[in-house]
């Protein structure tokens, strides 16, 4: 019971907001997107705007004005196309011993390119409005990671390389980028237009780079000498990591860096389009240590003096880093810029009648191995304060996904909400992949 | 219906909430991998098998082993010790001299009329008024005057002096107008009271002078003396009287030699000796000359002298690019009736020292000079010929950066001594021949010193197997003539001497038992053909310090062999970290060899914990084939490739990381063909790689 209240209490209270893709949280349905079809109405006691559809006519309550807007939001997803979420819970929650059944329910999973990704977020989010424009700020934490494999590669890690004893693994494709940092924004939101039906809005943020770990390559295979005396790495690649001697939840400051998020949507009554491109931007990292190769690198055992001239036999450890410089490829420790996985959200909203609305989208993080992340949303409002958001998926890291997202509101002021993506996990974990959640808490006023 | 929502939804959170709750099982995921890789190798050379030797090539690329080992040394401190007797002296004042002095004595008429007047003698005043009125007086002369004593005072000179010789002149100027017929005076000392010299001058004319000398050796002279007129005659005539005339009395001291005085002496040498100084201590050693590498001459003076007495000390025979040896010291004055000190030191290195004496015939002897001297001051002093300077002379800590002449004879034991001998160290064998091998005394002679060797003894141990082989044949108990060095313009230019003992005797025995320590015993002659009397007379030889003769044990062995179970052994400290961290399980390993010597090896691993006793080991079963060779050349032409399998499980691992200290490796050769000598060449190496297919626990925790 403590863990689980200490464990909503760090979703509630941590970080900063997720309102860089605001329009994906389902509270937006009970504010910005609220739906505000009323009931088909007397047309001689029609008061206010309607509209009407198909012979069918509403009238649209008054948008709710106000002034200033806080928000405490936090969320942890992760997908995959292959690996599934008994495999997940393993690894990332119960820290198992994962046997060979594990192993082998991911390697019947696999594809010629297999993908994983996680994004974990808290923040702090606040608005205002000045005059006509609305003045925003917020502190966020986020924790992201990618990558892109193939099937070989998982058996390299998890099953090792004695079965490929005289064969070579293939490693392509092999990417990754995983990502700790904090920033610092601030933004303008302005209604503009005639009938100051579109918005457009812009953020800056300041980054904290907390951790950094990078690999890309390309035709990337390991072979293993049949008898083990050698083993040979083709390819391209690149390894940049930040070197930290222990892991911590807010590492140490790497780097420091700047983003931008950008904002546009138009709107009527029933509709609107919004699209987002955020966290256009980069980290400029310190002290990255970086391996680089493009070509063929064979390590075939340290070489050590024998024990006739130094009187002694000494084995030391043999890792990573010494394969790899046994290979020729050395190491280097120098600065390093890299580019933010930015994300281009396109949405389409259009309330149908005052109990639904529908919502479609396409969601593209531009990194290596997320496909095209299509999605279709239907808001129903059981009650106008209080709607429920099932959703379809399909892309991104994953393949097709089942969420669903809760809002209710209070005292016209407090807006709780909740988007769950376990039905998949808690329904057949060993044969589906993805699961997550996201917590967030809303004062209006 | 809106409160049944709400519980569905709160269950769902709460559901999805405990998930991130699970109880975690381990502090990481873990799982097992099997990871095959090499995990070291290493290279193994001829010259890593064989320790504390040097390794050569020959010109076919071949490996010679060469071992040198010191044996004897003889250097120049060994031939010659410079030892000199203190040079004692006690050297009396030989000379002591005044200078010469004239004083002249005035004695006037009116002078001597005035004496005439005090003896009564009518004729003082007549003289006295004939002065005044300066008129023509017939003098009718006078006879019997007398006068004095007048004082004539030469203490200016000396106080006192007792002459050892000298003499005095007298001298009478008559500058009186008439013939002195008849002059008698004295001179007479006044104190110790006595007479110095009576004189007697006659028939003096106006103007003449008559001079007398009288001899002053053994008398004593003081400052003040008296001189008197003891008779006096004067002759007749008219003359003007002037009472200015005068008799001029001039009395002249030379040649003056003291035995003791109080005067003012005049700078002059006191000491002057010159004596030959033998060195001791040479036996049959006779050098002509000699470089004085370091030494100091020191003199220990004491003196009576009144004065300040400075000397000088010279070796003649001592030079540098500077001039002679010499030094020049002064020894401050006596207290009355005691006795100064002083000590002086001076270097004596650098010098050429002639040991050929003062007439250039002698050996082993240097001359030298001292010469003391007092200054003329101006003062008043006394010395005596009693006085004297008791100087001692040291040649301290002398020794020679080069010495020439005829270094003696000298028979010298050599040994028993042994010599280590370390290229087999950790090597034993069954069978072992050596196609051949070559041992040599060598002599490095830089000195200038024909010599002559002789080995009685020499003999190869193996303390290991407790084998020993003699040397026997030609060798044994045979003179060998060692040459002297050449010296050309100040260098020497060593010689070497070979004792060949590998000719005619049976040495390849001696290295078949692999030893470990060589022994010998011998003897060595300096100057063998010249014993007894007469000696050398070229007294050509020569020795230079820091070069010496020095004798070396070479061996060379071509390592062209047949080895049976030939065992090369070493212990080592054993660490391995590897398999304490990353979650080793288990493993299976695979030694792989690449062997490019043309030997089968077999090789077997211990492992011993701290205390020394066994815990575990790693024997292959089959033998690492050998390389293959080429019959015609006898060279390896394509190493052998073997692999010696072996597991290790996590137990026996932890077993070793735990307890495991020492690792004795023994690597048995077998050369191949059997019964034929195969020839090591410097390219040669054992190539091996260790191998693991281990199970790794990822995330252990270790």
């Amino acid at each position: 019971m403590k863990k689980i209240s200490s464990l909503i209490l760090a979703f509630l209270c941590i970080g900063s907001v997720f309102a860089q893709v605001e329009f994906d949280r389902p509270e937006a349905f009970l504010f910005e997107r609220k739906n505000l079809l009323r009931t088909r109405i007397d047309s001689l006691n029609s008061e206010g705007d309607t509209v009407s559809t198909k012979g069918k006519q509403f009238s649209v309550d008054q948008k709710t004005d106000y002034t200033g807007y806080f928000s405490v939001y936090g969320s942890a997803f992760v997908n995959s196309n292959s690996i599934t979420n008994a495999f997940i819970k393993a690894y990332s929650y119960t820290y198992s011993y994962i046997d060979d059944n594990l192993k082998q329910q991911q390697v019947d999973r696999f594809k010629s390119s297999n993908r994983i990704g996680s994004d974990s977020k808290a923040g702090l989010y606040g608005q205002y409005k000045v005059g006509n424009i609305r003045i925003e700020a917020g502190l966020n934490y986020r924790n992201f990671n990618s990558a892109q494999f193939s099937a070989d590669a998982f058996k390299l890690v998890f099953y090792g390389n004695s079965m490929y004893a005289g064969q070579t693994a293939s490693l392509t494709p092999l990417n990754m980028y995983n990502l700790n940092n904090q920033s610092l924004y601030v933004g303008v939101k302005k209604n503009i237009g005639k009938k100051e039906n579109m918005t457009l809005g812009a953020r800056v943020a300041f980054i904290r780079g907390g951790r950094l770990q990078k690999i890309n390559s390309k035709n990337l295979s390991l072979y293993t000498a049949s008898d083990g005396s050698y083993l040979t790495l083709n390819g391209k690649f690149n390894i940049a990591y930040t070197d930290d001697s222990t892991y911590a939840t807010i590492p140490p400051m790497h780097g420091a860096g700047m983003s931008t998020d950008l904002f546009y949507s138009v709107r009527d009554d029933r509709n609107e389009l919004t699209v987002e491109l955020l966290d256009l931007g980069f980290i400029r990292w310190n002290d990255v240590v970086t391996y680089s190769g493009d070509g063929s690198y064979t390590y075939s055992g340290i070489a050590i003096d024998n024990i006739f001239t130094t009187g002694s036999l000494t084995i030391n450890p043999v890792n990573l880093s010494t394969i790899l410089e046994n290979m020729g490829i050395n190491k280097e420790v120098k600065d390093m810029t890299y580019m933010l996985p930015a994300t281009l959200n396109i949405a389409y909203y259009r309330h149908l009648n005052p109990k639904l609305s529908l919502s479609g989208g396409v969601r593209q993080q531009f990194v290596a191995g997320y496909v095209p992340r299509v999605y279709a949303k239907a808001a129903y409002y059981i009650k106008k304060d209080f709607v429920i958001v099932p959703t379809l998926a399909y892309g991104g890291f994953g393949r097709a996904d089942v969420e669903l997202g809760i809002s209710k509101s209070f005292a016209d002021h407090i807006i709780l909400s909740t988007h769950l993506q376990w039905f998949e996990y808690l329904a057949a974990p060993a044969k589906t992949s993805g699961q997550g959640m996201s917590l967030a808490f809303s004062y209006y006023f | 219906m809106q409160k049944s929502y709400i519980k569905f939804i709160l269950i769902l959170i709460i559901a999805s909430a405990m998930h991130f709750s699970c109880k975690r099982e381990f502090e990481k995921p873990r799982w097992n991998t099997q990871v095959l890789a090499p995990l070291v190798k290493s290279k193994l050379t001829i010259r890593d098998i064989i320790a504390d030797s040097s390794i050569v090539s020959d010109q076919n690329n071949a490996i010679v082993l060469v071992n040198r080992q010191q044996i004897f040394e003889y250097s120049i401190d060994s031939l010659v010790a410079l030892n000199a007797p203190p040079y004692k002296k006690t050297v009396k004042l030989s000379s002591l001299v005044l200078d010469d002095q004239e004083i002249t004595q005035r004695i006037s008429l009116g002078t001597i009329a005035k004496q005439l007047i005090a003896q009564g003698n009518p004729l003082g005043a007549q003289i006295i008024l004939a002065g005044k009125l300066g008129i023509p007086l017939a003098f009718p002369g006078a006879n019997d005057i007398t006068a004095g004593p007048i004082n004539v005072d030469i203490s200016k000179f000396f106080v006192s002096a007792n002459l050892l010789t000298g003499q005095m002149i007298v001298s009478v100027n008559n500058g009186l107008p008439l013939t002195i017929n008849n002059l008698t005076f004295s001179l007479n000392n006044i104190t110790p009271p006595g007479l110095i010299t009576t004189q007697t001058f006659t028939n003096i004319v106006p103007g003449a002078t008559q001079s007398k000398t009288q001899d002053l050796a053994g008398k004593s002279i003081g400052g003040n003396i008296n001189a008197n007129i003891d008779d006096m005659d004067i002759g007749s005539g008219v003359i003007v009287v002037d009472t200015s005339d005068a008799l001029l009395l001039t009395l002249k001291v030379q040649n003056i030699s003291v035995t003791e005085a109080t005067a003012i002496f005049p700078a002059q040498d006191v000491v002057n000796e010159t004596t030959d100084v033998e060195l001791t201590g040479l036996d049959n050693v006779r050098l002509t000359s000699t470089i004085i590498r370091q030494g100091t001459v020191r003199a220990d003076v004491y003196s009576t002298a009144d004065d300040t007495v400075r000397f000088t000390y010279e070796i003649p025979a001592a030079t540098n690019e500077n001039g002679i040896f010499k030094f020049d010291a002064v020894v401050p004055p006596a207290p009355v009736n005691g006795t100064s000190y002083a000590q002086f030191n001076s270097d004596f290195s650098g010098y050429l020292l002639d040991l050929t004496g003062q007439d250039g015939t002698k050996y082993n002897t240097f001359y030298n000079t001292l010469v003391g001297r007092i200054n003329y001051t101006g003062k008043l002093v006394t010395l005596s010929l009693n006085d004297s300077l008791d100087i001692t002379l040291t040649l301290l800590d002398a020794k020679p950066s080069y010495v020439k002449g005829y270094l003696g004879q000298d028979t010298i034991s050599v040994g028993p001594g042994s010599a280590d001998f370390g290229a087999f160290k950790n090597v034993s064998a069954s069978s072992l021949q050596f196609e051949s091998a070559k041992m040599d005394i060598v002599f490095e002679n830089g000195l200038g010193i024909p010599a002559k060797a002789v080995v009685n003894e020499l003999t190869a141990y193996n303390s290991m197997t407790g084998e020993s082989v003699a040397l026997s044949g030609t060798p044994i108990n045979k003179e060998y003539p060692i040459e002297p060095a050449f010296e050309s313009g100040g260098r020497v230019i060593p010689v070497l001497s070979h004792i060949d003992l590998s000719t005619g005797s049976n040495v390849a025995s001696l290295l078949n038992i692999l030893p470990d320590k060589i022994t010998y015993k011998g003897l060595f002659d300096s100057n063998p053909k010249v014993s007894l009397p007469p000696y050398d007379t070229t007294y050509n030889d020569f020795a230079y310090a820091g070069t010496d003769m020095k004798a070396y044990l070479d061996i060379e062995i071509p390592l062209t062999l047949i080895a049976s179970n030939l065992v090369l052994t070493d212990t080592s400290d054993f660490d391995i970290n590897t398999l304490q961290t990353g979650g080793f399980q288990d493993g299976k390993f695979n030694l792989l060899v690449s062997n490019g010597f043309p030997m089968d090896v077999k090789i077997v691993m211990r492992f011993l914990d701290k205390n020394g006793l066994q815990i575990d080991s790693l024997i292959t079963t089959s033998a690492i084939l050998a390389a293959t060779i080429d019959n015609a050349t006898g060279k390896v032409i394509e190493p052998k490739a073997s692999a010696v399998p072996f597991t290790l499980s996590a137990a026996q691992a932890n077993t070793l990381i735990q307890n495991g200290a020492k690792l004795v490796f023994t690597a048995r050769f077998d050369t191949k063909p059997a019964n034929q000598k195969i020839t090591i060449y410097d390219n040669y190496a054992i190539e091996y790689k260790l191998v693991g297919d281990i199970g790794i626990l990822v995330n252990s925790g270790k």
